[in-house]
C-alpha cells in the first residue's frame, strides 16, 4: 500500500511559480529564498504530471493530476490522483498543511474502498522510493540560517549562492540534511539548482530546474525537475497542461473528491 | 472434463473477456481494466495453482452520474467461478452522492477484521484471500456537511456469509425486512469519529454452524493522530433480534490498532482484537520498503489464551509497470484445537504474478 504513495502532495510547490519582474539588488540570502517563493502570486495550480524513478537500468512511470491551492485561512491543500499505469490508477492522495506547519494526509486505494488517515513522514524520508523528500516540497524557511556565500555564473548565468544551514541539530537530523545549498539567477530569481548535503557534510543530491517557461503571463515556472543522488539513482518530473488561478474550489481537494473516478 | 479441456476453456474465457472489454472501450468510449493473475500454493499437503482474471468497465455518463460493472473469473484447474463483482451507477449530487447496486461497503478505522464492517457477507471458503466480501445489491446515501459525513445504507435482501461446503438457512428476507446501516462522520485536523448503527446478518458457530439471525448492532470509530503516529479504535455492541436473545448473548466486539513511521521506509503496526466472549488476539505488522520496487513485510497475530499463533511473511517486487511478484509464506503454531492451531495443515508458501492491463 505504501508504495503507491510515492507522489503525494504539492510538487507543485517545489519550484513554485516565479514573478519575472522580481529585481534582486540588496536582498539578504532569506530575502531572496523568500522572493524565489512566490506561491502567494497565483491562487492554485493544476497540472498533469508524469513522473520517472530511475534505479539503473529499470525506471517506472507514474502519470499524474495534481491541483494544489493556498485556502484563504492559510491551509495548502493539495490533492494527487494517479492516472496510469493500471495497478495504481484511480489511487489518490490528499495533504492538507495547516499554517502552524502540522498536516494531515489521507491516501484513497480503489480495492480499499474508503479514504483513509495515514501517518505523517519524517521531512527527510522520501517519496516512497523517489529521490524528492518531503522537505523538498514544504521547505520552512525559518528552520533555516540563510547566508549568501558566493555569487557566480552558472550555466552562463549570473546566481547567488545561498547556504541554509538547520537551526538546531535535531531539525537536521528530522530533514537528514546537513544544510542545502540553492543557486538562484541573480536577475530574476529563477532557482536554478539545489544542492542537498546528507548529516556527514556530504553532497547527497542535486535537484535541477530545467525548461523554464512562462506559463502565464508574467509568471514562470519549471516544467521539468530532475533529482539526481550520489548513488546513481534519479527521479524526473514534467509538467503538463499547468494551469493557474482556475478557480478551484477548496471543497474539490477534499475526501470526498479524493474518493470519487477520476472524470 | 478434462484438465487441457479446462484450461482451454479458462484461456478462451479470458480471451473472451480480453476481446469485449476492448470492443466496448472502443464502441461507447468506456474506461477499461483488466488483471490477470496466477497464483501457486505449495505445502506438504497439496499443491495448487489458481488463476484469476478480472475485468473492469466503467465511464462517466456525463459530469454527474458514473457507471461500474466489475467480473471475475477463477480457477484452480478443478473447478472454475465467475463471479460478478461490484456493478453499480452512481449519482453525485451537490452535498449528496448516491450509489445504487451491487456494492462493496467499507466500514471501519482499523486494518483487517474490523467489528463494524459488517454491510457485506464474506466469501469463508478463501481463509487467505486478501478481499473476501461480497459485494450486495444495495441503495447508499452519502450526504456531506462541513466536516460531516451521514451514510445510509439499505440492502432490500440481506445476504450471509458464503459459508464453505454448508448451505446457509436464512431468515425471512423482503424489502419490509432488510439489513441496513447508518454512520455519521466528524474529521478535525487531529482526529476523527464515527457513530455507527447497523442491522445485518450474523451467525453463531457455537449455536448453529449454518443457523442466521438478524442482530442490531451499535459502534463507533476513533482516529486519533500523533506526531507520526495513528491511534485506531472500532467498537460495535451487538445484540440479537427476537428469539436469538434467549441462547445468544449480546457481546462486544473491538478492535485497535497503533501505528508509527518508525523511519521513512519502515512501519510498525501493533494492536489488539477481541470480544467478551473470544479470546484477545494480539497483531503485529513490521512493513519494510527496501527500495522503490521491492517490499517486505513481517506479520504475526498470537492469541493470548490458547497460546497459538499465525506467523506471515511476504516478499513483493514491482517488476514492471503493472505487473507485480508476491512471495510468501504462512506457518500456524501450536496445536490444532485453537484459533490457528486449526490451519496448522494449510502451512503453506505461495508465489503469484499479476498482471494489469
Amino acid at each position: 500500500m505504501k508504495k503507491i504513495l510515492i507522489l503525494s502532495t504539492v510538487f507543485a510547490l517545489l519550484f513554485p511559480v516565479f514573478n519575472q519582474t522580481i529585481i534582486a539588488g540588496d536582498l539578504t540570502g532569506r530575502e531572496i529564498l523568500e522572493e524565489s517563493q512566490t506561491l502567494d502570486v497565483v491562487d492554485d495550480f493544476e497540472a498533469e504530471a508524469s513522473l520517472q524513478i530511475i534505479r539503473g537500468d529499470r525506471t517506472r512511470e507514474r502519470e499524474l493530476i495534481m491541483l494544489s491551492i493556498k485556502t484563504e485561512d492559510g491551509e495548502e491543500r493539495a490533492l494527487t490522483r494517479f492516472t496510469a499505469p493500471s495497478d495504481v490508477e484511480g489511487t489518490g492522495f490528499l495533504n492538507i498543511t495547516y499554517p502552524d506547519g502540522e498536516e494531515e494526509s489521507w491516501l484513497y486505494l480503489p480495492a480499499m474502498g474508503s479514504e483513509r488517515r495515514m501517518v505523517s513522514d519524517e521531512r527527510g524520508g522520501s517519496f516512497m522510493g523517489s529521490d524528492f523528500t518531503y522537505e523538498d516540497i514544504s521547505m520552512t524557511l525559518d528552520d533555516y540560517y540563510h547566508e549568501i556565500i558566493d555569487q557566480q555564473e552558472l550555466n552562463e548565468r549570473e546566481v547567488y549562492v545561498i547556504e541554509s544551514v538547520p537551526v538546531s541539530d535535531e531539525l537536521a537530523d528530522d530533514i537528514e540534511a546537513s544544510k542545502r545549498v540553492t543557486y538562484i539567477d541573480s536577475e530574476n530569481l529563477y532557482i536554478h539548482q539545489i544542492e542537498v548535503f546528507d548529516l556527514n557534510k556530504n553532497l547527497d543530491r542535486t535537484i535541477y530546474a530545467e525548461n523554464i517557461e512562462e506559463i502565464v503571463e508574467g509568471l514562470f515556472m519549471p516544467l521539468r525537475m530532475v533529482v539526481e543522488t550520489e548513488d546513481g539513482d534519479s527521479t524526473i518530473l514534467e509538467y503538463r497542461n499547468v494551469q493557474t488561478d482556475v478557480g478551484i474550489d477548496p471543497a474539490d481537494l477534499s475526501r470526498r473528491n479524493l474518493s470519487r473516478p477520476i472524470q | 472434463m478434462t484438465r487441457k479441456l479446462k484450461v482451454a476453456v479458462i484461456l478462451s474465457l479470458v480471451l473472451a473477456g480480453i476481446i469485449f472489454a476492448s470492443i466496448a472501450a472502443e464502441a461507447f468510449n468506456l474506461s477499461t481494466d483488466m488483471e490477470l493473475g496466477i497464483e501457486y500454493n505449495y505445502n506438504l499437503n497439496q499443491t495448487g495453482i489458481l488463476n484469476n482474471f478480472n475485468i473492469e468497465i466503467s465511464d462517466w455518463v456525463n459530469s454527474d452520474i458514473y457507471l461500474l460493472a466489475d467480473f471475475e473469473i477463477t480457477s484452480d484447474l478443478d473447478e472454475i467461478d465467475f463471479n460478478r463483482g461490484e456493478a453499480y451507477l452512481d449519482y453525485y449530487g451537490q452535498n449528496t452522492d448516491y450509489r445504487i447496486g451491487w456494492q462493496a461497503i467499507s466500514w471501519g478505522a482499523v486494518d483487517g477484521n474490523s467489528p463494524v464492517d459488517t454491510m457485506n457477507p464474506r466469501d469463508l471458503s478463501d481463509p487467505f484471500a486478501d478481499d473476501n466480501k461480497i459485494p450486495v445489491p444495495a441503495i447508499a446515501v452519502e450526504h456531506y456537511f462541513d466536516n460531516t459525513k451521514l451514510v445510509f445504507i439499505y440492502q432490500p435482501v440481506a445476504e450471509g456469509d458464503k459459508l464453505p461446503g454448508l448451505t446457509p438457512e436464512l431468515p425471512d428476507r423482503d424489502l419490509k425486512n432488510p439489513a441496513l446501516g447508518l454512520r455519521y462522520s466528524y474529521s478535525s485536523r487531529d482526529f476523527d469519529l464515527a457513530g455507527i448503527y447497523s442491522r445485518t446478518l450474523n451467525y453463531n458457530p457455537e449455536v448453529s454452524a449454518t443457523e442466521f439471525y438478524f442482530e442490531n448492532s451499535i459502534g463507533g470509530e476513533l482516529v486519533y493522530q500523533f506526531d507520526r503516529s495513528i491511534a485506531r479504535l472500532d467498537m460495535a455492541y451487538n445484540i440479537p433480534e427476537d428469539d436469538y436473545q434467549d441462547f445468544i448473548d449480546n457481546e462486544l466486539n473491538y478492535a485497535a490498532t497503533y501505528e508509527i513511521n518508525i523511519t521513512s521506509d519502515l512501519l510498525f503496526l501493533g494492536g489488539i482484537q477481541g470480544s467478551q466472549s473470544d479470546e484477545d488476539i494480539l497483531i503485529f505488522n513490521l512493513d519494510y520498503m527496501y527500495d522503490f520496487y521491492q517490499n517486505i513485510s513481517l506479520g504475526a497475530a498470537y492469541s493470548l489464551e490458547e497460546s497459538d499463533y499465525l506467523i506471515n511473511l511476504e516478499y513483493t517486487n514491482d517488476i514492471a509497470d503493472g505487473m507485480e511478484l508476491k512471495a510468501g509464506l504462512y506457518y500456524f503454531g501450536d496445536d490444532n484445537q485453537g484459533d490457528y492451531g486449526q490451519f496448522q495443515d494449510d502451512d503453506h508458501i505461495y508465489l503469484s504474478i499479476t498482471r494489469s492491463f
